[in-house]
């Protein structure tokens, strides 16, 4: 685990609380607290997909669902945000459209041939003589896509409420914090939405520091 | 591994430049033959048939915006001819076969997939008319059949029969339907007619039509004035406002068409699929996403803005037709303007002013007909104002006369 | 949501209601040509600027006419049909009332 920050960092994970998971059929140590891409992580394993077309290697750049680079296959679903997954919630993951292994992709020798290649390369071949793109879209299909969908996954209805308030401040970070906070003490109903699962925004995560002294 | 790669790939002056497909911009000329405003799919279809077939280059292209920048980027992308009426099959059945052979005919691949398309009925009046849609176009020379309810539940295993507690009936299923790569339907058209020598200027926006003694002598654009020989005008949203400029109304009204995709996946849908009665078809595309259509908006609007609306009333009906969907993501949703017209058929040929001929009223059924439409105003504007008789029932005055050709059922949210 | 305010019932979600078409002014059907006709039923104001609509709050089933540019979408006013027409008592004969 020689990733991990050491306290008093990490403090959505319980390092007393390991959790179980398994990432492309290996073992993967982890905390409860853990999304799926900082268990990843924090064993060492920085690549956690290939890129759609040439199959580079892809790791973590927002850490907070933001970037394409953390896709992975859950059982149920596609293409789903390895930093936005809690680990207890998707003990069982694995990588997407790759042959072989994530660290040895079969896939990656598509890069090696990258120059013969480039932008929108199929726009000029593939169909001389008339008739072969239908044998070749065939190949393609196959090669394009990332994630495998569940063709017996059934969804789950769920009901919709409409609420009402004078202001809805999104985000709920300082700045919507702080918005909000004003807002309310105005007089307002006010409803704060945040798509993390706690309130903070980068007031979680900054290394602040205040007349040069470590906040 | 294709040859052409293969040279570019070993080319001494590797990497270079981006391959040019067209030239850059030029100044406009004072006079051209022709002149075509709009620079969509129609337009520069036109323009290549007319340099290819006829002869004729001494014209000019003029888009407001860039190449293909509207309709064109923002349709489904969907080829079929499975329409109802006489004149509008034998119109579409000939688009389908154009299509069949476009990536050879002007050297760019459009990546057309014939996959076939299915239509599912949830009603009893659903099952007659396509009963009769399954006739009128096996006439024509397609290839659509009436299929029962276990017949689609083979042919798309992964589909919902019962969804939203309509029960799917029976199916249309046309093997010509497929779907293509629109923008490039547009750059090769581009391309091919750039390369015989057609001028197409972008950023060109025409703000006035010239017209003396009822005949059009020229156009005002925002790069300078140009006399001209004739127009042909194919503009589809903003279609009322560019015949405005010409003098004369148009019996359109102009509603937003939005449109949606997923992230991708690897394949599991073959077939285009569309149900009537839930106003929602889906598709999978070469890449592996999954487009998702609908019907018109509810109010018109000369804009292209998407609506959470539509996103939660299309995703639901996507959901019962495809339930496991509901765990794939959306990535993207957008929309264009569409020139509506009361019967669902396009308005092509003549118009009140000589030598201006029309190719508007697309509304949401206008990718499919790229070719044809290429082809027939090319044959129009070379005969010198002659009407082929493929596109003779869609001409402006039939509205006056009440000779609607009435493509409703077959158009709306069915394609 | 876009927000349109119904003489009636108040700011609503656009979603409640539907568009109605055009106002347009009707000639005699009785003594219209055939030609006059077809002019009226297909062809209407379809250029881009401020046009006058008629909508219904369909739970309600309340028309109205609606001032509404059609490119910016922004709605200039919602009034009483009885502004513009004789239509004896109706629900919510309040002229003026504002988007």
């Amino acid at each position: 685990m020689t990733e991990r920050l050491p306290l008093p960092y990490g403090s959505r994970i319980k390092r007393d609380a390991p959790a179980s998971a398994r990432f492309d059929g290996r073992e993967l140590p982890a905390f409860e607290g853990d999304t799926v891409a900082s268990a990843l992580v924090a064993s060492g394993q920085w690549v956690i997909s290939r890129s759609f077309k040439y199959h580079r290697p892809r790791g973590p750049l927002t850490m907070a669902g933001h970037d394409a680079n953390t896709l992975v296959q859950t059982p149920a679903a596609p293409n789903r945000l390895a930093d936005e997954l809690p680990i207890t919630d998707y003990p069982e993951t694995s990588a997407q459209n790759i042959s072989g292994s994530l660290m040895a992709d079969r896939n990656a020798i598509i890069d090696w041939f990258g120059r013969f290649l480039p932008v929108g390369f199929y726009y000029r071949a593939f169909y001389r003589p008339f008739g072969v793109w239908h044998w070749w879209e065939r190949i393609i299909r196959k090669a394009a896509g990332l994630g495998v969908a569940n063709l017996s996954a059934t969804p789950r209805y769920q009901d919709k409420q409409y609420l009402f308030c004078d202001v809805a401040v999104v985000g709920a970070g300082p700045a919507g914090l702080s918005a909000a906070l004003k807002a309310a003490g105005g007089g307002a109903s006010v409803l704060l939405i945040d798509e993390q699962p706690e309130l903070g925004g980068s007031l979680t995560y900054h290394r602040f520091a205040i007349d040069n002294q470590a906040v | 591994m294709p040859f052409s790669l293969l040279k570019f790939g070993l080319n001494k002056d590797f990497p270079f430049e981006q391959i040019a497909d067209l030239p850059g911009p030029t100044d406009l000329k004072s006079h051209y033959d022709v002149v075509i405003i709009g620079g969509g799919g129609h337009g520069v279809a036109t323009a290549y048939y007319l340099a290819k077939y006829h002869g004729i280059t001494n014209a000019a292209v003029l888009e407001k915006a860039y190449l293909g920048g509207g309709n064109t980027a923002r349709n489904t992308a969907v080829i079929r001819s499975n329409y109802l009426t006489s004149a509008g099959v034998r119109f579409y059945t000939e688009s389908v076969k154009l299509y069949e052979r476009l990536s050879n005919e002007f050297d760019f691949n459009i990546m057309y997939s014939q996959r076939g398309q299915l239509t599912l009925a949830h009603t009893d009046a659903t099952v007659r008319a396509f009963r009769q849609r399954a006739e009128v176009n096996k006439h024509f020379g397609g290839r659509t059949e009436l299929i029962d309810r276990q017949a689609v539940g083979e042919l798309v295993p992964s589909l919902n029969l019962d969804p939203a507690g309509l029960p799917i009936l029976a199916g249309l299923w046309h093997l010509d339907g497929a779907t293509a790569r629109h923008d490039a339907v547009a750059w090769g058209y581009a391309k091919g007619a750039t390369q015989r020598g057609v001028e197409l200027h972008q950023l060109t926006e025409v703000m006035g039509v010239d017209v003396e003694a009822g005949r059009v002598t020229g156009v005002q654009t925002n790069r300078g004035k140009v006399s001209c020989g004739c127009v042909v005008q194919a503009v589809s949203g903003l279609s009322a406002e560019v015949s405005k400029m010409a003098g004369f109304p148009l019996p359109i009204v102009a509603y937003p068409l939005q449109a949606m995709v997923t992230q991708p996946v690897k394949p599991f849908l073959d077939p285009h699929v569309s149900s009537s009665a839930l106003h929602c078809y889906v598709h999978q595309t070469s890449r592996g996403e999954i487009v998702i259509g609908g019907g018109s908006d509810p109010y018109p609007l000369y804009g292209t803005r998407s609506t959470l609306e539509l996103k939660e009333g299309l995703i639901a009906s996507a959901v019962e037709m495809f339930p496991f969907m509901r765990e794939m993501r959306l990535m993207r949703q957008w929309a264009g303007i569409t020139d509506m017209t009361s019967d669902y058929s396009p308005i092509m040929g003549l118009s009140p002013v000589e030598n201006y001929y029309l190719d508007a009223g697309w509304g949401t059924w206008g990718f499919k007909a790229t070719p044809i439409c290429g082809v027939t105003i090319a044959e129009l504007v070379a005969s010198g104002g002659k009407v082929p008789d493929l596109i003779a029932p869609f001409s402006l005055d039939r509205f006056d006369a009440f000779r609607q050709v009435n493509e409703m059922g077959a158009t709306a949210a069915s394609h | 949501m876009k927000i349109l305010t119904c003489p009636l019932n108040g700011p609503r979600n656009i979603a409640e209601f539907t568009y109605g078409g055009q106002v347009k002014p009707m000639p005699s059907p009785t003594e219209a040509t055939d030609e006059e006709w077809a002019h009226y039923v297909f062809y209407g104001d379809n250029h881009i600027g401020v046009v006058r609509e008629w909508w219904m709050h369909t739970p309600s089933s309340y028309w109205f006419i609606v001032e509404r540019h059609n490119q910016t979408d922004e709605v200039i006013r919602t009034y009483d049909p009885s502004e513009l027409f004789d239509v004896g008592a109706s629900p919510a004969a309040e002229p003026g009332a504002d988007s």
